[in-house]
């Protein structure tokens, strides 16, 4: 086996290992957007001039450079495999300018560092004979490091931090609660901010990690932007992470007084080639220095519409920080001990979550009850026995009269466990078979194996996949003829089962599931009403909900609860069934005809601006596919489920048949029993 | 939006479902693609490749960790994307690094058991994992699942570089030892 192998075995490792693991990392930025290439030709244009206009101004990062340091880049700004090329970051001192002793001593440390090589040493953690505070603060590996480190802090007169304390996100309110900060914003600025885990080394220097957004002329914000922002006292040597690389030839810096009257460094790293758009905000005073790195991935758009970061939206994201923050000093024991006692009582807490979810979920031991209690539209299905997985124990189909499951149960570890569901026909051979409802657009699949790699840990995988979209098939992705696709579609034999009324399903007590639901009887108008406004009381949607309707939409003898936010988008239609209200579909418009007609706009550089249409009915809480329209609001085409491209008065027909309805919507207040 | 929720929509065939798995889990599932790919561009295709086979296989699966379904797929979606750029131009951020690491625990060369063997091995990897630490474990998953960075890890962690170098090289050492007890190397 070789490392590959290795490598693509651990994509099956244990569901909770990986969410464990996952849970460590701290927020990170939203990802960038790319951008066509003629905007990037226009945009290294434009940062050239800028460049070239930079010449003369304040060289402030220059002065706090402690060295540099080359690497061989190997790869282009593409990630593609290139010439090899050395490549130089410079390094600079995030405290303190070109003669202060704070400065001389990050250099000097710097220097040391860069060079020392702690040996086999450097491997072990927690080391005996180096204090906490030198190994976790300041990374020494060895005796000597240490004594360079006192020897360099005696030399400018700097003390050194205590052992640094390591908050995380989920005790962050401790951390603010510590450093008696609470925001790193001008309250002026109506900033949104995350904050995530803090690294903090007492007495006062400190970096927090955070997601913030700014607001915007509608109302709106802006999408997240990832900082991390250092306060690093200048009468002490600062902690190992204080040091910022940059990209010399990419960056541009400038002296800016910010909307709060604070003068401050900016620097502005823009390679469009590589999608690297970096900010760093440094305001110095007596005491200490205020630094914060952002990653300015995407354009911001916070002043016009340009298609890359520019200095003016540095600018703007400079007068939101508060540069006058004071955090209290404080003692890294106590902190520590008290982050300790957090962390364990948040770990009891989610232990204590974790077992009260594990106790809610129903657990039914046989079928009877399981279906008892999960469906709720028996008149609509059927059932019957089969054994699915081949493990010599029939399972049990729900679903449609002409063999298009719902879901598919068995009965594993004592307990009744969905193993597939949606729209599925079972074929010859244990293959499901999914159809799109409105493409030639087929799915089959078949029973994992056990320790599947590419399974994802699930009971199925796709074993082909054959479509047909406007006038051309496809089988696993690659095109083929029609001929071929219709044979591999033909070779898929459905199985003929056994079905049943589901309403006729045995039960313990010799009964049937009809039976049941027939002693539960038809809701009055105020069970109604009351097990909808029980509803209402605790959904939450943003916007909120504001009106409300009743309509039978499913046309089943009781009347649907319809709820908007606007008086025209639904945001969700929910039923009153065998003493449960039953969520029946969301985001909706409704046409005539109970027809829900689901819109969606979109804009994506391929395709501009386009629209899509799907029109259902409701059987049950089913939702059965009438038509779907497709627009290009870009260049005004239209296509029609599978068939492809229509004129626009053919779609136009198509719209007519289904012209929407207002249902008559009440204020959501008036939601009572009367 | 509740994963629950999510899951609805993906049942519900509601092109919603796309989007709020996007704003959920866009960057999550994008920095498990750009640890392997270390291109932007092809990190995003990987991402719409990954909501695209999220809708495929909901229904008929229902995941029970929203998170760990889609970070899965993300990675393995990543990885055939790396694989399939020639060799000549395969370029590749912290996968490199994670394979030249892992070779430490493997063999050289191209075993033709190999398919069976990853069967076996994940079930080994598993009784591995039960065998470490809690912090030793997330280390090493953050390396070899996720493909994080190791600067990265210390940082979120709390460790340093040092620390985070010693625990994986530990960890590798312990995995490299019950592999040649099971004789797979």
């Amino acid at each position: 086996m070789n490392n590959q192998d290795l490598l693509d075995a651990m994509s099956g490792v244990r569901d909770r290992y990986i969410q464990d693991a996952m849970q460590t990392k701290a927020p990170s930025a939203v990802p960038g957007r790319r951008l066509p290439r003629a905007v990037l030709i226009a945009a290294v244009i434009a940062l050239t001039m800028i460049l070239v206009g930079c010449v003369a101004v304040f060289l402030g990062l220059q002065e706090r450079k402690v060295g540099q340091y080359t690497y061989t880049q190997k790869y282009d700004d593409q990630g593609m495999a290139a010439e090899p090329t050395e490549k130089t970051m410079a390094v600079a001192a995030m405290t303190g300018s070109q003669d202060s002793p704070a400065h001389q001593a990050a250099r000097e440390w710097w220097e040391f560092t860069s060079t020392y090589d702690p040996g086999e040493l450097g491997n072990d953690s927690d080391l005996a004979d180096i204090p906490n505070n030198y190994e976790y603060t300041y990374q020494c590996r060895t005796p000597e490091m240490v004594e360079t480190l006192d020897s360099i802090a005696q030399k400018y007169g700097l003390q050194l931090l205590d052992t640094m304390v390591v908050v995380q996100r989920e005790q962050k309110d401790l951390a603010m609660e510590a450093l008696g900060v609470y925001s790193l914003f001008r309250e002026e600025a109506g900033v949104e901010a995350d904050y995530g885990a803090f690294l903090i080394c007492p007495p006062e220097n400190f970096t927090a990690h955070l997601n913030f957004s700014l607001p915007e002329a509608d109302g709106e914000f802006t999408q997240d932007i990832y900082a991390e922002v250092s306060y690093l006292r200048n009468d002490y040597i600062a902690q190992s992470n204080s040091y910022l690389t940059y990209d010399p030839e990419n960056s541009t810096q400038w002296e800016y007084t910010t909307a709060g009257g604070s003068r401050v460094l900016l620097v502005l790293t823009s390679n469009p080639g590589s999608y690297t758009f970096e900010g760093k905000i440094l305001a110095e005073t007596e005491e200490a220095t205020f630094v914060a790195e952002l990653d300015l991935v995407e354009s911001l758009f916070l002043e016009e519409d340009t298609p890359l970061p520019t200095q003016r939206d540095l600018e703007l994201l400079a007068d939101c920080f508060d540069y006058t923050i004071d955090p209290q000093s404080m003692d890294a024991d106590a902190l520590a001990q008290e982050v300790r006692a957090a962390e364990e009582a948040y770990r009891e807490s989610e232990e204590q979550k974790a077992a009260e979810y594990a106790a809610q979920i129903p657990v039914y031991a046989d079928y009877e009850a399981y279906i008892d209690a999960n469906f709720f539209f028996p008149e609509t299905q059927y059932y019957a026995f089969y054994d699915l997985d081949d493990d010599g124990n029939e399972e049990v189909y729900i679903g449609t009269a002409d063999g298009v499951c719902d879901r598919w149960l068995d009965l594993r570890d004592g307990a009744v466990q969905s193993i597939a569901e949606g729209g599925l026909r079972l074929c010859q051979g244990r293959i499901l078979e999914y159809k799109d409802p409105v493409f030639e657009n087929y799915i089959y699949y078949r029973l994992t194996e056990a320790n599947d790699p590419e399974a994802f840990g699930l009971d199925w995988t796709i074993q082909q996949t054959v479509s047909y979209r406007e006038g051309s098939w496809s089988m696993d992705g690659s095109p083929c003829i029609q001929e071929e696709a219709e044979a591999a579609i033909a070779a898929y034999v459905p199985v003929e089962l056994d079905l049943r009324p589901l309403t006729e399903f045995p039960m313990e007590d010799g009964g049937t599931l009809g039976q049941v639901v027939e002693t539960e009887g038809t809701p009055t108008r105020d069970e109604l009403l009351t097990a909808y406004a029980g509803y209402v009381s605790q959904f939450q949607t943003d916007p909120p909900v504001t009106c409300f309707a009743l309509e039978d939409i499913n046309e089943d003898g009781i009347d649907d609860l319809l709820l908007s936010s606007d008086g025209e988008l639904i945001r969700i239609a929910l039923t009153y069934k065998r003493e449960t209200v039953v969520e029946l579909i969301y985001d909706f418009y409704l046409c005539q005809g109970n027809v829900a007609e689901r819109a969606t706009r979109r804009e994506t550089y391929a395709e501009g601006i386009t629209e899509s249409r799907y029109f259902y009915k409701l059987d049950g809480n089913r939702h059965v596919c009438q038509d779907y329209l497709w627009h290009s609001v870009s260049d005004g085409s239209w296509r029609w489920n599978s068939e492809g491209a229509v004129s626009e008065a053919e779609a136009q027909a198509i719209l007519d048949r289904y012209p929407r309805t207002t249902p008559d919507f009440r204020p959501i207040d008036e939601l009572t029993v009367r | 939006m509740e994963d629950k929720a999510i899951v609805e929509l993906y049942w519900q065939r509601s092109e919603r479902a796309i989007s709020e798995t996007a704003k959920k889990y866009g960057g999550y599932c994008y920095t498990i693609a750009y640890n392997v790919l270390a291109s932007r561009e092809d990190a995003e295709e990987s991402v719409n490749d990954t909501y695209l086979a999220a809708w495929n296989r909901l229904p008929p699966n229902r995941p029970s960790v929203l998170g760990v379904f889609l970070g899965r797929i993300a990675r393995n979606i990543s990885i055939s994307r790396w694989r399939s750029r020639s060799a000549a131009k395969r370029g590749g951020g912290e996968i490199l690094l994670a394979l030249e690491e892992l070779t430490e625990c493997a063999s050289e060369g191209q075993d033709p058991e190999a398919a069976y063997l990853r069967r076996e091995t994940t079930a080994l990897l598993n009784a591995f994992l039960d065998s470490l630490a809690k912090d030793e474990r997330n280390v090493f998953l953050r390396r070899y699942w996720s493909l994080d960075p190791i600067a990265r890890i210390a940082q979120d962690m709390g460790f340093s570089q040092s620390k985070v170098k010693s625990m994986l090289h530990r960890s590798r050492g312990k995995l490299r030892a019950m592999l040649e007890k099971e004789a797979y190397v």
